[in-house]
């Protein structure tokens, strides 16, 4: 703050009528000696004085700090000695040192908030007059060039429009985490760069998250760069799958996330912003892009976006990252190496065993009927089918076990050239029941879904997960 | 007047590296056979490596830990200072 003029200065608002009340205030002071109005909304205000400076940018008010309406500040030897906000009679004596001030009005009335500090206002203010601290560069886009196009001529997206990264937005997005933006989260492939809090926030604001979902963001960035995700090897794949997010814990609630009707479709914007964000980090900062680094032969549209939350609105239902390890009502994410949806259609299912051996007859067909132990998936239960199960008194242990016992099937009937196919697994399988999928994680059970229709899902895996000790799903409490 | 946009890449500067140039001819050389571990890669490799060999050529063999993840440091070493050229390979 630049040396300042010796004497008081005021500020106010004409939409403040504590600022309406202390009008004959702020004229006795004037009358008085030395005193600057500054008016954020109306340079026309206060009524009843001359030379109001006109503050509609804000800028002064921004570089007093100014929180409420009306502020009363003694400026003495160039700086700032003492404030007061609102009007308390006692405390405009006192700091401006006349007395009888406001004769007629009340004691005491309190202000209103500064308009400086309206959201969205403030962040434009601190990115307009604050002091610079971003170390990313910065493209100048004049008024004539659209900076959405921009944005989409740099390869910045994912092929669809992003929310342009200003810098006030970039300043809102970090307010949602406490970490320093010069933090280095992690290391993400393939080009592996040192990714920072502030590349993770400017992603955020192009992907259209709000500052709230930064802890699940950084997460979910987090979770990805463990070794066991192999995230370079999910990105390379020919495979059809990406980062699937599934989130669990009371955060999921607090930032309006949707475990019901639609969850894995449209409409939800922290759905569908937090999983876009990781996959435009991949993308902007490792460097993966398709057709480059990515060789996927389709891809699957879930590499926009695949983020859910979990239903854990039964407090009989052991969630899916407490089953992983984490504490009950801790937040976590789980990564999943997956891909589109295939659904399981089964309306007459009325015994939890029958409808566990109905899911398995689809179960097994992932990948290919005649593959085994090769990638892991994700199970979505409806809140229907699951009521089918908690009539038989099945959690999620009975629900597993179940799943797996009906999904595992006699070797000979799946290796290399059984039943006329010549896909399959090896002939030393021949003697053994074969698993489809891993004990451990190879089925990750979650519930979620709207409140009617007898229908489940499946979320299809990598086969990058037949290296089970190597790459698994991962599970990150935060 | 005018907005910024923050970079949101790694801003890493883009150099086109060169690859180290083919030999004219594969006598004398040491070839090395990269298996990435994927379904029969060996099978392909031990093809490859019998008609190399035929060949009279000079062969060191490499494997790697998993297809689905980048071939680890010391493997990438070794085969620069054991080897001349490399075949990576991979089968399916």
């Amino acid at each position: 703050m630049p040396k300042q003029q010796d004497g008081l200065i005021a500020v106010v608002k004409r939409d403040c009528p504590t600022c309406e009340l202390v009008q004959p205030v702020l004229k006795q002071l004037s009358d008085a000696g030395a005193l600057t109005v500054y008016s954020q909304d109306d340079p026309t205000f206060p009524d009843n004085l001359d030379g109001v400076i006109d503050d509609r940018s804000l800028e002064q008010s921004f570089r007093h700090d100014i929180e409420f309406v009306p502020t009363l500040i003694r400026v003495e030897n160039g700086k700032e000695t003492s404030r007061t906000f609102g009007w308390n009679r006692d405390e405009w004596q006192a700091v401006s040192g006349i007395n009888k001030l406001g004769d007629g009005l009340p004691e005491n009335q309190p202000g209103c908030g500064s308009k400086s500090i309206e959201p969205f206002i403030a962040e434009k203010l601190e990115a307009r007059y604050g002091e610079k601290t971003f170390t990313s560069k910065g493209h100048d886009i004049s008024d004539w060039h659209d900076d959405v196009e921009y944005a989409f001529d740099m390869g910045w997206t994912d092929g669809l429009p992003i929310v342009p990264p200003t810098d006030d937005r970039i300043i809102r997005m970090l307010q949602g985490t406490d970490r320093d933006p010069n933090e280095v989260v992690g290391i993400v492939p393939p080009d592996l760069i040192e990714c920072t809090v502030e590349k993770v926030a400017i992603n955020a604001v192009m992907a259209g998250c709000k500052p709230e979902y930064m802890p699940v963001v950084l997460a979910c960035l987090e979770a990805a760069l463990l070794p066991k995700f192999a995230l370079h090897g999910v990105l390379c794949t020919l495979n059809f799958a990406g980062p699937v997010i599934v989130v669990n814990g009371p955060i999921t609630k607090a930032i309006g996330m949707n475990a019901k009707g639609n969850c894995l479709g449209q409409g939800n914007r922290a759905n569908a912003t937090i999983g876009r964000a990781l996959q435009l980090i991949v993308r902007n900062v490792g460097g993966g892009r398709p057709q480059e680094i990515d060789r996927a032969v389709f891809g699957n549209p879930g590499k926009y976006t695949y983020c859910f939350p979990e239903d854990e609105t039964d407090e009989d239902w052991t969630p899916l990252h407490v089953a992983r390890g984490c504490k009950p009502g801790s937040n976590a994410v789980t990564l999943h190496h997956g891909h589109g949806l295939t659904g399981i259609i089964d309306h007459k299912a009325r015994t939890a065993d029958e409808l566990a051996r109905s899911m398995a007859m689809q179960l097994v067909n992932e990948g290919h009927p005649k593959l085994a132990e090769k990638a892991n998936v994700i199970l979505a239960i409806s809140p229907e089918h699951y009521r089918v199960f908690q009539k038989d008194g099945w959690g999620r242990a009975e629900i597993e076990e179940a799943l797996h016992k009906y999904t595992t099937r006699p070797g000979k009937d799946l290796i290399r050239g059984a039943q006329g196919i010549g896909e399959g697994i090896g002939e030393e399988n021949a003697d053994r029941d074969v698993p489809k999928y891993w004990r451990d994680h190879g089925i990750l059970v979650v519930r979620c879904g709207g409140p009617a229709g007898q229908i489940s899902a499946i979320i299809g895996g990598w086969s990058g997960g037949r290296n089970r000790e190597e790459i698994q799903p991962v599970t990150l409490e935060f | 007047m005018s907005t910024v946009l923050r970079d949101p890449t790694s801003e890493a500067p883009t150099s086109a590296r060169k690859s180290v140039p083919m030999p004219d001819d594969l006598n004398g050389k040491t070839i090395a056979l990269l298996d990435i571990s994927k379904e029969r890669s060996d099978e392909f490799i031990d093809y490859l490596e019998s008609r190399f060999t035929a060949q009279g050529m000079k062969i060191k063999r490499y494997r790697k830990a998993s297809n689905s993840k980048p071939a680890a440091p010391d493997i990438v070493q070794s085969i620069v200072k054991e080897a001349d050229v490399a075949v990576v390979a991979l089968a399916d």
